[in-house]
């Protein structure tokens, strides 16, 4: 765990954010998390505007993003994510509660890393925060040019 | 039928028209159907009757003529002097003359027999050229002079009478030659018709003269002032010849009108024989009685003008009486044909070649303006001219082609504008060529309105159940999102209670009471319980929504597949779980899983409390269809509450017997509706419950119903 990249947290709703952000501390992921609650800040962070414009020159390692989200919601953000050369390279993972066949299709259609429905029970759901980190920050490999930045 | 309804440009009977006459009896080709009008050949317009009698006539008189021949022939052979001049007064026929009529005759026989075959054709004018000859030869003799020996080459002539010893007469030789000429013609009877007859009438004449010179003794009438007279059956022998010349080609003019069909072919047919043979029978009686003194000069001619006169008007009134019969009858049919035509309830009409109406009927009348009779005129002086060309056009095409045609043509009444569906077809004249065109032109303008409407209404009623659906499919969609919100909205506070409350169990559960902790515990159920319920009712309205996807299903493998997903808690308890012939069907697989899964899950879960729990799945054909059953000896249900087992939410039993949501059976109810079928449940409590469900086997017929 040399580079810790930030992990950026798209979640609206704050108990389930709090879930996701204990489940990776109690996984030792010691990756920084920035959470934002809605689809509108998550752009704002990645694009270095508004709220989040002073922000360093650097893009997350990994992005957990909820679907049904305020004013922008998670496919207008996967879609944003897509369509710029600064973002098109950070994984994005879906972490919703939507098991809609329609949900899961648009996602993958706009280029999702992977989609993952939250498990209700918290242990199981600690276990997935678990397998995501240990997958998408230890095991997979980064494109070139994202890592270390 | 009263007024001039049935409107007719031609008075049928009042013209000459030999069509106008036909003879009305039923079957008659006048009365041919429609149908039979298109396309004819010109017709003849003789009656087939009449011209087999005059085929028969020709024979016979062919034939008699042959007799007469030979007759005198032997007459010479043998010397009976009856035979070679019928009185010795008379002067005789020459044995060249007699062989000549058994030449001509004989011709005339094969012709009328054997018409058309080459060989007989070339027989046929082998005997007339010989003919001719002989008569020829007998000519030259008289005219310059010389004597061949011709006539005398067979007998010698010794009677008294004659010029010249065995020289038939140059009359009898003309006549031979002309009847030899005319009989030839006949083998092209059609275009040599007028010259062949003429030359048959003129022999005829002449033998006819003859013959009433003989009846009357008047010399100078049988020779015409030549030098030999003509023999008296020579004379019947010419008169023979040339009826059989006449009769034999009856169908062609101009002696066609003694066979033809019309008043002319009557009065032809009665009145010549009787001038022919009555008149000089009456002349020959009246001679007779002068000669003998019976009476005198004065008294003879009187009563002879008067028994002719008496014959002739009874003939005329005989004749005038049968022909007006039949000119009723005529009157009648017309009659009855008006009464047809104008209450027909479509309207029939006849147009010239010009298009100018010549007929029409009440119902086509009144489709036309009223001010005038539309006859002689054309749809253009009464229609607007656009209405007027579309019609002509039809018109024209029919005239064109002479084939029938069906159009639907539009024309304006007073009451607007009206459809009519038309047949229309030629008509032609008694001589076979096209003379209109007629048309009969039903109105569909009610019904093409009512087809309209109904067309109309179809129209509405669809655009109604589209409106329909799309409100349904709107409806529908607020339902999904519905249970998407449910799904969402619902999952989401419950996974933080789970979380939290799994956390505060986890880390702080030391620093609780007891009775805190039973707080905790009980949280806890109550929250698995209701996840339980959330994720069971998404997973029933997302059943009501799927439609089965219909493929042949090996239930078999299915049922194993399912037992292997409970096969540790099977083993673990020690359940008996048997599983008899469960035969295939048509069906979703993956629903019908979900169906044996719900089943099973439930057998095991309420035969928990019994000793040795027993489960029996099953399936058997029965009556067009296929009855799974999952049986087991669980405490089972009450009966009284047996139509509340599949219905949502509904338990028969307090969770703290046995835990479940009562979704379950309702899923179970769902998917086999879906496949159409139909579930049941019986129970003997604590014995045995039988839960069951059926398969149409023609499951794959419904695929349409989806």
């Amino acid at each position: 765990m040399v580079e810790e990249g930030e992990i950026l947290l798209v979640e609206d709703n704050r108990d389930d954010a709090e879930l996701a952000m204990r489940a990776l501390e109690e996984n030792n992921l010691v990756n920084p998390i920035v959470w934002v609650r809605d689809g509108a800040e998550a752009l704002e962070f990645l694009f270095r505007e508004g709220r989040h414009a002073g922000r360093p020159e650097s893009q997350p390692r990994l992005i957990l993003l909820d679907l049904k989200l305020p004013l922008v919601d998670g496919h207008e953000v996967l879609a944003r994510i897509g369509d710029d050369p600064r973002t098109r390279l950070v994984p994005v993972v879906v972490l919703t509660s939507s098991q809609q066949e329609r949900d899961r299709l648009q996602s993958y259609l706009l280029g999702v890393n992977s989609y993952i429905v939250k498990p209700v029970d918290f242990s199981s759901f600690v276990e997935a925060m678990r397998i995501i980190g240990m997958y998408w920050l230890l095991l997979n490999q980064p494109p070139p040019g994202t890592e270390g930045t | 039928m009263t007024g001039p309804a049935l409107w007719t440009r031609d008075a049928p009977l009042a013209g000459e028209d030999r069509a106008e006459s036909r003879d009305p009896t039923p079957g008659d080709e006048g009365f041919e159907p429609v149908g039979a009008l298109r396309r004819r050949q010109r017709r003849p317009r003789s009656s087939p009757q009449y011209a087999r009698i005059a085929t028969r006539t020709a024979l016979g008189c062919s034939v008699a003529a042959v007799s007469i021949g030979v007759a005198a022939l032997l007459g010479w052979i043998f010397d009976v002097t009856v035979l070679t001049r019928v009185s010795s007064e008379y002067v005789s026929m020459k044995a060249t003359t007699a062989v000549c009529f058994v030449l001509s005759g004989a011709a005339l026989v094969l012709n009328v027999t054997r018409p058309g075959s080459r060989a007989t054709q070339r027989v046929s004018l082998g005997m007339v050229l010989v003919t001719v000859g002989l008569a020829g030869t007998a000519l030259m003799e008289t005219i310059v002079g010389l004597d061949t020996g011709l006539g005398e080459a067979l007998f010698e002539d010794t009677g008294p009478l004659g010029a010249r010893p065995g020289l038939m007469s140059p009359l009898t030789a003309g006549s031979f030659l002309l009847i030899g000429t005319a009989t030839a013609l006949l083998w092209w009877p059609r275009r040599s018709a007028w010259l062949r007859e003429i030359l048959a009438a003129a022999v005829a004449v002449v033998a006819y003269a003859g013959l009433i010179g003989y009846l009357f003794g008047a010399e100078s009438l049988q020779s015409f002032g030549l030098l030999t007279r003509m023999a008296l059956h020579t004379a019947l022998g010419f008169s023979l010849l040339s009826t059989a010349v006449l009769c034999a080609e009856p169908e062609v003019a101009p002696f066609d009108v003694f066979v033809s069909r019309g008043v002319g072919g009557q009065l032809t047919r009665r009145l010549v024989p009787i001038v022919i043979l009555l008149l000089p029978a009456i002349g020959a009686a009246r001679l007779h009685a002068q000669r003998v003194g019976l009476v005198s000069t004065e008294l003879g001619l009187a009563l002879m003008v008067l028994v002719t006169g008496a014959i002739l008007v009874g003939v005329v009134l005989w004749t005038s009486d049968s022909l007006g019969r039949s000119e009723e009858a005529l009157r009648d049919r017309e009659q009855e044909l008006k009464s047809i035509l104008d209450n027909a309830q479509v309207a029939i009409f006849v147009k010239d070649l010009e298009g100018r109406y010549r007929l029409l009927n009440r119902f086509a009348a009144s489709y036309l303006p009223e001010a005038s009779s539309p006859l002689g005129q054309t749809d253009f002086d009464l229609l607007p001219a656009a209405i007027a060309e579309v019609l002509w056009q039809n018109d024209r095409t029919v005239l064109d082609t002479q084939t029938e045609l069906r159009a639907e043509e539009r024309v304006t009444r007073h009451d607007g504008e009206r459809t009519m569906l038309s047949v229309k077809f030629p008509v032609y004249d008694a001589e076979g060529g096209i003379s209109g065109v007629c048309g009969i032109s039903t109105d569909v303008t009610d019904s093409k309105r009512a087809e309209d409407a109904v067309r109309n209404l179809n129209a509405e009623l669809e655009a109604r159940v589209t409106q329909r659906t799309a409100a349904l499919e709107a409806s529908n969609r607020e339902l999904e999102s519905f249970t998407y919100t449910v799904s969402h909205d619902l999952r989401a506070p419950l996974r933080a209670i789970e979380g939290f409350s799994g956390i505060l169990d986890r880390d702080w559960s030391d620093r609780l009471s007891d009775d805190g902790r039973h707080c905790l515990e009980r949280i806890r159920v109550n929250v698995m319980h209701m996840t339980d319920l959330v994720e069971d009712l998404l997973q029933f309205s997302r059943i009501s929504r799927e439609i089965p996807h219909w493929e042949v299903v090996e239930m078999g493998t299915l049922v194993e597949k399912v037992l292997d997903r409970y096969q540790e808690e099977i083993s673990s308890r020690g359940v008996q779980v048997e599983v008899l012939d469960v035969p295939g069907c048509t069906g979703d697989p993956h629903l019908l899983e979900q169906v044996w899964a719900n089943l099973l899950d439930n057998a095991l879960k309420f035969t928990r409390l019994s000793g040795e729990a027993r489960i029996r799945l099953a399936g058997v054909a029965r009556g067009g269809r296929i009855v799974y059953s999952v049986e087991d000896n669980g405490v089972g249900f009450d009966s009284r509450y047996k139509d509340k087992l599949f219905e949502v939410f509904q338990r028969l039993h307090s969770p703290d017997e046995f835990e479940g949501t009562g979704i379950g059976l309702a899923i179970v109810e769902r998917i086999v509706g879906a496949h159409g079928g139909e579930v049941g449940a019986e129970c003997d409590p604590g014995v045995w419950t039988r839960f069951s469900f059926t398969i149409p086997l023609q499951g794959a017929e419904r695929r349409g119903d989806g």
